[in-house]
């Protein structure tokens, strides 16, 4: 791997001296490495780890000249963190892409990243920190023919670790801004976007049994559709889309016929000081990956994220909503209020409120007949009734979060949560949880240079504590971190299930950042469980030991 | 210009459209395939771990024995299921006297004289050969170097199991998922077996006779044949097939203590690429 | 470990040697990237300038606590710091489908006046390197990034109002922390 990285270096430095001289433009990159050393500890249930070294590496090389641009990325995996999978194991150049744009078109070949409206039905993406990577191997082509109009298309292929997902993806999306489109309304107040997109994938065919002597009858082409709007009139928002996808008998919906659809809804009121959005959203069979029989979170076509505040304190996020692509039914209102200086609860420096509430419920499904079960492989599946609510309770939290700057040098952060998670939708038997969970966040400045800051959290559960599971139980959480200005820092940490299995999860964190070079290293454990962003979650397995963190960008 | 232009475009949008879903009536979602046992094409498999199976050849008056059984068990808490162990009672030791189970079999009788197996406990490691010979290991305190040497190998087929057991007929269906991650040369095939745990009787020690020794995963019962049931797949990178294998359990076996292991070996030098375990229930 | 650190020494060397180069070869800022402005609106990154002067430019998500922090930090200076030297900001957010419609009212709620806007498939990201929130750039009057920094701390603010006044007088602040 030195070796692997050194060539690395004197590649960049070689591309970099040649390029800029004889062809002039520029060459940027970043790079990132994780390391992690971790030994067995039975308590957490970390397991042995053979090759006690493990580590991902990641080197973007970007090179640009005027509207031409060409980029490399290298990755290597020897051999991957604990919870990457095990697939990713080896070393090389995942991606490569060279395009060309100016004010009216943009195409790119190789690889590419795109999304369609809000990504109901496309949306290819890379998330490093779950290890998922949907990019796209194959032609991109985007055109701007008049001011106002933006129309996409797009064919390929998905990554699938070091190889290519089985379905060709094939789409096209059209995006219009009618203030540029329709005369005398340029300068309306109202703004309104409209837009529509269709992608199609094709899989070969292959046998999947239905039961013991018959097997499924397969569309090799399944599409997917939607409409869009986006509104805006002064402090007004509206934002919806619509999505249907053609009978897709896959893995994720045990093979049914029933055609797939979701909404989605935004309503936003804002003004200074004051921001309020209203969100529902309604999933119906709406996993649509580029192989039918493809499980885990890789090959998604399209992207669902889950609706509900991402909590980014450790115990609140103890609890993640998982989005349920074979259906689901949710809500969401955030409010955001700052109360103004000089009054009486603003104080001298203003205070900020938020407000935030969801709840994620199941869809109605009834059965087709009385010979069928539902969602029995190789039928319709199940009937649904669109405006009615499933009886399942999924996820549900209240949340609400005061911030207050108390003087000059110190600022308070009040956090409250009650969740409500359902094992279900990590596919666990077992009663919902339902957690109290408290957060207060102190910040204290020294001096200019020196700042500390402290985080109390407590989380007490209606469950008791069950082995196994390693995070059921009450728990407390203490840390203390001191920054020396944004070069430095330093932080000591305990996560501590007092009601349950007793653990200690103790961390002990220093990190030096010089303008966009970070270096981090850690000792402490890990929990076992799921990191989940935007509903899309990894299963992290526990762990005890080093783990060492580099990133740059130049 | 511009208006044709215009047609152009939305005539080639629902053209795209249109031919972009198959649409497929409700009468013709299922087609007639023939009956079960058959190898299909299969779902990827998720898990893409390297198993290795090590296989313990054993007998209830060997003093010996124990000391592998407690090799075994540590190392199977060192790799968890990465480690797949079958206990096979076989041999003269394995013979019963009064008061001593018998539990042996005709198929591990038959395993033990293919490998020309010298003495208990003899272990064998996927059933490797070394120079010719099977790699044959009789001492307690080589099995863990000989399982270090082998473990975390590279995966070259990712192998899954489950067992559906239905408990009124004592009958289930062993559905079996791989994915070649490699290019495997040579014919491959599956033996499934069934194990127990829990098992108590009287076994030899250095410290005498133990009335209620527990055995575990002891070998009782090969489902397909002894070699196995061929897998039929052309071996490239990227294959996923799965097949489904019926099984009936015998009345005296516990079915909550039985497990199905798997292992996936070359034809012909017998090899084993890959194992796996799951419950029956 | 050891093999490590001497990459990850390699890798920061050339790096470094990278950096002399770069001293007075700045990188720009991509022309023809889209982004969305608050109001739906496709925006190039062609327009992103403040007529000559300098301008901040920031990247953040709407669950990023230190990016939060450092944009309401700037808030209780940034009248001060337009009367003064007339920079701007621009606070580009990173967030996708889950929060997206999400940052106009936090925005507004949090009653921030800075220029903002949407890269939800992160092209702009990924065009400029960011790897992780927050990361801010200062961008000169010619469209070139003359400093950039990732993290943000209580107090940090300050020095960035000091190396945008440098800017603005025409100083090297490349090597600047």
């Amino acid at each position: 791997m030195k070796k692997l990285l050194v060539l690395l270096g004197v590649f960049v430095v070689t591309v970099q001296v040649q390029a800029q001289a004889l062809l002039g433009g520029q060459v940027t990159g970043n790079f990132q490495i994780d390391a992690q050393v971790s030994k067995q500890d039975s308590s957490i249930g970390a397991e042995d780890v053979p090759q006690k070294l493990l580590s991902n590496v990641f080197a973007n090389l970007l090179y640009t000249n005027g509207g031409f641009s060409a980029g490399i990325r290298f990755e290597s995996y020897l051999d991957p963190l604990l919870g990457f999978n095990s697939q990713y194991k080896g070393a090389g150049i995942a991606n490569k892409f060279m395009s060309y744009q100016n004010e009216m078109i943009d195409i790119t070949a190789g690889n590419f990243y795109e999304q369609y409206g809000s990504g109901l039905i496309f949306r290819s993406y890379e998330d490093r920190n779950l290890g998922l990577d949907n990019a796209m191997m194959g032609v991109n082509v985007k055109v701007r023919p008049i001011d106002g109009i933006l129309l996409k298309a797009m064919v390929g292929k998905q990554r699938y670790y070091w190889d290519y997902g089985k379905g060709l993806v094939r789409g096209i999306d059209g995006e219009f801004a009618l203030n540029s489109l329709i005369k005398g309304f340029e300068e309306s107040k109202t703004r309104v976007t409209l837009g529509a997109g269709f992608v199609s994938r094709y899989e070969d065919d292959q046998t999947i049994l239905a039961n013991d002597e018959y097997k499924l009858n397969l569309p090799l082409n399944v599409g997917a559709g939607s409409f869009r709007m986006d509104l805006a009139h002064g402090n007004w928002g509206l934002q919806a889309e619509y999505a249907m996808k053609s009978q897709d008998p896959n893995v994720l919906n045990n093979y049914i016929y029933k055609w797939g659809d979701a909404l989605f809804v935004s309503a936003s009121y804002s003004k200074k000081g004051l921001g309020i959005n209203l969100q529902a959203k309604r999933i119906d069979n709406m996993g649509f990956k580029s192989e039918r029989t493809a499980t885990g979170e890789m090959l998604y076509i399209n992207y669902i994220p889950a609706m509900s505040k991402q909590h980014t304190y450790a115990l609140m996020a103890l609890y993640p909503a998982i989005t349920q692509v074979n259906g689901e039914m949710g809500i969401q209102a955030d409010v955001t209020y700052t109360i103004k200086k000089g009054t009486l609860l603003g104080g001298k420096y203003g205070t900020t409120l938020k407000l935030n509430y969801s709840q994620i419920m199941s869809i109605d499904k009834q059965a087709l007949n009385d010979s069928t079960s539902i969602g029995q492989k190789g039928t319709d599946g199940y009937t649904s009734d669109f405006f009615k609510v499933g009886d399942e309770l999924y996820y549900q939290d209240f949340n609400m979060e005061i911030s207050k700057k108390l003087s000059s040098k110190s600022k308070l952060n009040l956090t409250y949560a009650y969740i409500a998670f359902n094992p279900v939708m990590e596919n666990e038997q077992g009663d919902i949880h339902y957690n109290n969970v408290v957060v207060a966040d102190y910040t204290y400045k020294l001096n200019n240079k020196n700042v500390i800051r402290g985080e109390l959290q407590w989380l007490k559960s209606n469950i008791e504590y069950f082995d196994e599971d390693k995070r059921s139980g009450d728990w407390l959480m203490a840390l203390v971190e001191w920054n020396f200005t944004s070069a430095f820092f330093v932080s000591v940490s305990d996560q501590y299930n007092y009601n349950g299995s007793k653990n200690h999860y103790y961390n002990v964190s220093v990190g030096y950042t010089h303008n966009t070079t970070r270096f981090q290293l850690g000792y402490g454990k890990q929990r076992k469980g799921l990191l989940c962003i935007g509903g899309v979650c990894r299963e992290v397995p526990a762990s005890n030991g080093l783990t060492f963190s580099l990133t740059s960008s130049f | 210009m511009k208006k044709i232009f215009n047609i152009i475009a939305v005539a080639l949008v629902v053209m795209f459209v249109a031919v972009s879903c198959d649409k497929i009536e409700e009468n013709d979602y299922l087609i007639y395939s023939g009956s079960s046992g058959d190898w299909t094409d299969g779902a990827r498999v998720s898990n893409t771990e390297q198993r290795i199976f090590v296989e313990k050849y054993t007998g209830v008056r060997c003093v010996n024995c124990p000391a592998a059984d407690t090799a075994i068990t540590k190392l199977q808490q060192q790799y968890g299921h990465n480690l797949v162990a079958v206990s096979i009672h076989a041999g003269t030791l394995a013979k019963p006297w009064s008061g001593y189970e018998d539990l042996r079999t005709e198929v591990g009788d038959a395993w033990y004289g293919y490998f020309g197996i010298p003495s208990n406990p003899s272990v064998l490691v996927n059933r490797e050969q070394n120079n010719g010979t099977w790699n044959i290991i009789t001492d307690a305190n080589a099995i863990a170097s000989a399982v270090e040497a082998t473990m975390g190998a590279e995966t070259q087929v990712a192998f899954e199991m489950s067992s559906a057991y239905d408990d009124a007929s004592r009958s289930g269906i062993v559905t079996a998922n791989l994915e070649f991650l490699k290019d495997v040369e040579g014919e491959l095939t599956l033996t499934l077996v069934v194990i127990e745990d829990g098992l108590e009787g009287k076994q030899k020690t250095p410290q005498g006779d133990v009335e209620d020794y527990v055995f575990n995963h002891v070998f009782r019962m090969a489902i397909t044949d002894l070699w196995g049931t061929d897998i039929d797949a052309d071996g490239k990178r990227g294959t996923c097939r799965e097949g489904k294998i019926k099984f009936a359990l015998p009345e005296q076996y516990v079915a909550e203590n039985c497990h199905i292991v798997g292992f996936i070996s070359d034809k012909n030098t017998k090899y084993i690429l890959q194992a796996a375990e799951t419950s029956v229930k | 470990m050891k093999k490590l650190l001497v990459s990850a020494f390699a890798l920061l060397l050339s790096v470094g040697i990278l950096n002399a180069q770069e001293a007075k070869n700045y990188p720009t800022i991509p022309d023809n990237i889209s982004v969305k402005s608050l109001d739906g609106t496709t925006v190039q990154t062609s327009t992103f300038h403040n007529d000559g002067k300098p301008f901040i430019l920031s990247f953040w998500a709407t669950w990023c606590k230190p990016c939060l922090r450092e944009l309401n930090t700037i808030k209780e200076v940034y009248e001060e710091w337009q009367e003064e030297t007339g920079v701007k900001i621009i606070a580009v957010s990173i967030d996708d489908a889950r929060a997206a419609s999400r940052v106009k009212p936090m925005v507004n709620g949090n009653a921030w006046d800075y220029e903002v806007y949407i890269d939800q498939n992160q092209d702009l990201k990924r065009a400029m390197n960011v790897v992780n929130v927050p990361h801010t750039f200062i961008i000169n009057g010619k469209g070139e990034i003359v400093w950039q920094h990732t993290s943000f701390v209580e107090g940090s603010e300050e020095e960035l109002i000091e190396l945008v006044k440098k800017v603005m007088n025409g100083e090297d602040i490349s090597e600047s922390k």
